[in-house]
């Protein structure tokens, strides 16, 4: 009897170690947290060939997104401004956010704010890599390229 | 008894000859016609005094134009033109892409594709063609002469790409939105083709589509709201040119005598038969088969027909014995729509296809149009509501039973109108639709313009749900 409760308590430990690794590790397809799920970039670490690039997700109504890049020589995060206006929206009654950002050549280390109506501030980040002449361009735009080589 | 017999051959001879003169034009006449054929014809009609006439019907439409894209979109990378239908540039682009889309005639195989293959040819470079509505493949195949795998039931968006590196051969995808299929044909033709069309075009620029933004997927924070994968997101602020807009007024009464027996006869009436009347909606013809009424709607001039039977209407013009009757059906009601234009001179406007044309209900076939000016949707409106420029119904025989087109012209007006950001005017219409109705899907998001109390709106129009219903989001300043 003691055998079979001790081997209960044991798969009952066991149980509950992959539930909570379940509950609480973060989905490697999913960008996100419990206030606002990234449509794109899609992965946590992404490259691209497109200097003028959109953040997407979706968000609760009243949610107020800030889009912030890393600047290694000041070492800190700076506000984003595009087209003269600060990268800042508040999420209409759909829930739905489009951020349009310029990327830098190479990594751009990017942190997505937001701030709830009821005071709850989260912060995640992306990286973004943008390769201006990567293997990608080639394939994906040989009209460009034959127009560069002057073909 | 001999020379009385003469006499009678003679007659009957004479009336012969002038039947099938009669018969000659007639059939003539109703056909698109093309080059030789058509110049012919006009020479004839005018050397026999009926060149205004005959121009009238034989100018109007040509299958191609009634099957056409509302919108055709050059990809190269990310980065995209936008070419409406009813734009000189759209004109200029429209002929060349007709030409690579009839290479389907050298499909070499076909298969069924998941959406995520078609959304990557849609992302790297090619042409893609919305046509805003699904054809019966037998209807698109007629009106564009370009000839479809009979797995295809329906057409609603094509891409002609040259995204196959393997073989460096022109790939066409098309889309079923009726059925939800995408297929993908290969053919024997070079891709070069549609590469020198993208790289001969200018203007690129940065603009998304739902998919790419990830929009088209469900949102897993709030309620269900899904845009169709292929809606252009333009998330920039737009400027609209603001026009203005008079109703045609008069009626039959301004037109000439020419043009209302054109226009009676449209509908199968004559001068001669129809009695004219005067009531307080307005003025109408009267006939044994049918009624034509000009009258007046919130501001907006509307000619309606309504046949006395529903199992007597008119009949088609080009009814081709035992082919897709669909299409004789969207020809001949394309055709009347513009030669009404033509007639009350509102003919600046084009139009396109608003309703499917994939099968008919158990009463018979309906025909939506809408108008566009410059690229721009325009929409009247009926008790506030958007309605569209034309509307038509035929019984199961392909005779056509109703018949209402709102009729005005537009002028370019001062100044421009900013109209909502794409976000903005989507947490309208999703606020405006409430909670009950989910999940909410948008199948387009474009500005266009609305009629309303005798001003012409810039707006941005939202289209949503299965039976297409449009949202339209006002302008919110003027400069």
């Amino acid at each position: 009897m003691k055998r079979f409760l001790k081997a209960l308590l044991c798969l009952t430990i066991a149980f509950s170690f992959v539930i909570s690794f379940n509950c609480f590790a973060a989905d490697p397809g999913m960008v996100g947290n419990s206030v606002i799920k990234i449509k794109k970039p899609e992965t946590y670490t992404s490259t691209t060939s497109q200097k003028e690039y959109y953040i997407s997700g979706v968000t609760s109504s009243g949610v107020v997104v800030s889009v912030y890049r890393y600047n290694p020589f000041t070492n800190s995060f700076n506000l984003l401004y595009v087209d003269g206006k600060a990268a800042v929206q508040t999420a209409g009654a759909s829930g739905l956010i489009a951020q349009k950002i310029y990327l830098t050549d190479g990594n751009n280390k990017i942190r997505i704010r937001t701030y709830s109506p009821d005071g709850t501030v989260t912060i995640l980040e992306v990286n973004i890599t943008l390769n201006v002449l990567s293997l990608s361009d080639i394939q994906s735009s040989p009209i460009d390229i034959r127009k560069a080589i002057g073909a | 008894m001999n020379k009385r017999t003469e006499l009678l051959k003679s007659t009957l001879l004479a009336l012969l000859v002038a039947t099938s003169v009669v018969l000659f034009a007639n059939s003539w006449s109703g056909r698109p016609g093309s080059g030789e054929n058509e110049n012919l014809i006009t020479q004839f009609a005018s050397a026999v005094g009926l060149g205004g006439f005959l121009n009238n019907e034989i100018s109007l439409t040509s299958g191609t134009d009634v099957i056409s894209p509302v919108s055709i979109i050059y990809t190269s990378g990310a980065k995209r033109i936008i070419f409406n239908k009813g734009t000189d540039m759209y004109n200029s682009v429209y002929g060349n892409i007709l030409s690579v889309l009839l290479c389907a005639e050298n499909v070499t195989h076909n298969e069924k594709v998941p959406s995520s293959e078609w959304y990557s040819a849609q992302k790297t470079q090619g042409i893609y063609l919305n046509y805003g509505v699904s054809f019966k493949r037998g209807v698109f195949e007629k009106g564009t002469g370009c000839p479809l795998p009979e797995e295809i039931k329906n057409v609603s968006a094509v891409i002609l790409t040259s995204n196959d590196s393997a073989t460096n051969k022109l790939v066409i995808y098309i889309y079923d939105y009726t059925e939800g299929e995408f297929y993908k044909l290969l053919t024997s033709v070079s891709a070069r083709t549609v590469e020198k069309l993208l790289s001969d075009a200018d203007g690129y620029t940065n603009i998304p589509i739902a998919e790419e933004l990830g929009f088209s997927t469900d949102s897993e924070i709030n309620r269900q709201i899904v845009i169709d994968g292929n809606a252009v997101i333009n998330l920039e602020q737009q400027k609209l040119q603001n026009i203005s807009f008079k109703s045609v007024s008069g009626g039959f009464s301004a037109l000439d005598n020419r043009n209302v027996n054109f226009l009676l006869s449209l509908f199968d009436m004559s001068k001669s038969s129809a009695k004219q009347y005067a009531d307080i909606d307005g003025t109408m013809y009267i006939d044994t088969y049918g009624t034509l009424r000009f009258s007046e709607k919130e501001s907006v001039s509307v000619l309606e027909f309504n046949a006395a039977k529903e199992t007597h209407g008119v009949s088609l013009e080009n009814n081709s014995q035992g082919g897709e009757i669909f299409y004789d059906i969207l020809y001949t009601g394309y055709s009347k729509a513009r030669a009404v234009s033509e007639i009350f001179e509102t003919d600046n406007l084009s139009f396109y296809i608003a309703s499917n044309i994939t099968t008919p209900d158990e009463n018979g076939y309906t025909v939506q149009l809408d108008y566009v000016s410059e690229g721009v949707p325009v929409f009247a409106t009926e008790e506030g509501t958007e309605t569209h420029a034309v509307t038509m119904k035929f019984n199961l025989s392909g005779e056509l039973i109703y018949y209402r087109q709102y009729l005005f012209e537009l002028s370019p007006g001062n100044g421009y109108s900013n109209i909502p950001g794409v976000l903005d005017a989507i947490n309208l219409v999703y606020s405006a639709i409430g909670t009950n109705e989910e999940p909410i899907h948008i199948k387009d998001i474009s500005a266009c313009y609305k009629l309303n109390e005798a001003k012409a709106e810039a707006c941005l129009c939202v289209i949503t749900g299965k039976n297409d219903k449009i949202y339209t989001i006002p302008s919110n300043n003027t400069e």
